[in-house]
């Protein structure tokens, strides 16, 4: 699209995806989760780094995935499963370091979470995210400051005028997935992202040409109110709820 | 408030929902007196300044805002980080008598919203900060009743760091790095503060505690924080904890416990009948 155009909604496919990630809150404080054996389980190989801080009880296991860093962390009450691009050896779009489109990788993202999520030996669940950093590349901040006007459309933005634009809300509305009392915050964030490569050694580094892309990071969540373990057998679908969510928000922008 | 060691926390909340007619503005005008509030307080009127104009508009908007001050230091050194969720501003402080060395307090932190999943603060905040104030404690009259500091000062570490902060108190408790009467005194607080972010998390290590602890005080103290507590979750950790305890005075008690939290169970199960 032209820096002069008339910004509109972009197709869900234009969306690019920096990281994804899968929280999973848990009931009791299990001090020997079966990291490794998850792993091997969802990836179908050892991971390449392994990292415990016994102190704060955190455990990480790293490895590549695709075109990014893929890391399985469980802490107390918490379990994180990350994907995150690489940067300087990812694939890069308009400037930014990404995993792939929206699309794309969420699909095989959501692949790997279902995997854990059917793992026997996970403890019982009481609260689960999707969050996700997305990138829509633009040609300089007041066009990412235009382009997020289909968007947010209760916002009033000052495209030429504004700097350090951030605009995050949380529209909660309640499951489909027929769990009594169950609802899910839509928290989402939009901002403009700039980055400045810079070139050199490291004696003496010069700034490049500063790329733009409108940020959206958003954090679909179940909410913490739910008291309770979340049904096992509705976990797969209640993430599919969660990933749809994310979607509309991306293609239809901040809406009921 | 006995000593200058002190360390108080004073925490108050500027909140905004989408269903009240209160506009972005409103809440940042909110937010804006209560630091003007605090500044004068300390005489500190760039902290207001600072804080304030990052007033970007949110919708949902949750600010938590604690001052933590002492009076034996003073300001040396004021620093604002912040990122598009998050604010924190930084205090670095000296200690005159040069008993302590140079430091740096969490002085400000502005959370996005209470519903976000995005871990936000790094563990070394925590571990410093929930270090510093209970080895403080040790120095007080923690049980003096017309003074509740300190109780405030453990409740606001909890509301500040949520998990992060229970698992480093557990920490230092399990590993006798805080003088016992303060592991005693902070059992007792984490089973008797009304957070949910926490509530889990908080009942496992007091159930941790009752069940592997050598020490029966710190096992009678997690056994009063239960009972605070009240959530029948526990019954279970309490059936095994009385049939291990070699103490019959404090089995005996564990039993009042468990009795209640049955009785509560009951009358929940009651209810949801009725209902």
């Amino acid at each position: 699209m032209s820096c002069r155009e008339q910004p509109k909604l972009r197709p869900l496919s234009e969306w690019q995806m920096e990281s994804v990630r899968f929280t999973a809150f848990y009931l009791q404080g299990e001090e020997n989760l079966s990291l490794r054996d998850w792993w091997t389980g969802i990836v179908g190989d050892e991971p390449d780094e392994e990292t415990t801080k016994r102190k704060e009880r955190v455990t990480s296991l790293v490895g590549h995935f695709g075109a990014g860093k893929l890391s399985l962390e469980s802490q107390p009450f918490r379990i994180d499963l990350n994907l995150q691009a690489v940067i300087a050896e990812g694939m890069q779009i308009g400037g930014f370091f990404v995993l792939g489109s929206f699309e794309d990788v969420s699909g095989q993202f959501v692949e790997l979470t279902a995997k854990l999520l059917t793992l026997r030996s996970l403890p019982s669940i009481t609260r689960i995210a999707y969050g996700a950093v997305l990138i829509l590349p633009v040609c300089d901040r007041a066009a990412g400051y235009r382009q997020l006007v289909p968007y947010l459309r209760s916002v009033n933005i000052d495209a030429e005028n504004i700097l350090d634009f951030s605009y995050q809300i949380n529209r909660r509305r309640p499951s489909d997935s027929q769990i009594a009392n169950l609802f899910i915050n839509r928290l989402n964030i939009w901002s403009v992202a700039t980055i400045r490569p810079l070139v050199g050694t490291p004696q003496k580094l010069q700034p490049t040409k500063a790329h733009f892309a409108c940020r959206l990071q958003l954090d679909i969540n179940t909410c913490q109110e739910f008291e309770g373990e979340l049904s096992r057998k509705k976990l797969p679908t209640l993430l599919d709820e969660l990933v749809v969510m994310g979607k509309e928000i991306a293609a239809q922008g901040d809406i009921a | 408030m006995s000593s200058g060691a002190t360390i108080p926390l004073i925490e108050e909340h500027v909140s905004c929902n989408p269903d009240s007619n209160a506009t972005d503005s409103e809440t940042w005008k909110s937010l804006r007196d209560l630091l003007s509030h605090y500044a004068e307080k300390s005489q500190r009127h760039s902290l207001t300044q600072q804080s304030a104009d990052i007033g970007a508009p949110h919708v949902n908007f949750q600010v938590r805002f604690l001052l933590c001050y002492e009076l034996l230091c003073k300001p040396e050194k004021l620093e604002q980080h912040s990122d598009i969720h998050t604010t924190k501003v930084v205090r670095t402080v000296v200690d005159p008598s040069g008993v302590a060395e140079s430091c740096t307090f969490l002085e400000g932190y502005i959370q996005a919203t209470e519903n976000s999943t995005t871990q936000q603060l790094p563990g070394n905040d925590v571990m410093r900060d929930v270090r510093r104030v209970l080895e403080r404690l040790a120095y007080l009259d923690l049980y003096d009743e017309s003074d509740d500091e300190s109780t405030e000062t453990i409740q606001n570490l909890i509301y500040l760091y949520g998990n992060f902060g229970i698992c480093e108190i557990h920490y230092l408790i399990v590993n006798n790095e805080v003088a016992p009467e303060v592991a005693e005194f902070v059992l007792r607080i984490l089973g008797d503060i009304d957070h949910a972010e926490t509530h889990d998390y908080r009942r496992w290590v007091l159930e941790q505690v009752l069940l592997r602890c050598s020490s029966p005080d710190l096992r009678d103290s997690a056994n009063i924080g239960l009972a605070l507590m009240d959530d029948p979750k526990s019954i279970e950790s309490l059936q095994s904890a009385i049939d291990k305890e070699s103490s019959p005075f404090l089995r005996e008690l564990l039993g009042k416990t468990l009795g209640q939290l049955e009785n509560t169970k009951n009358a929940s199960i009651a209810k949801e009948d009725y209902t």
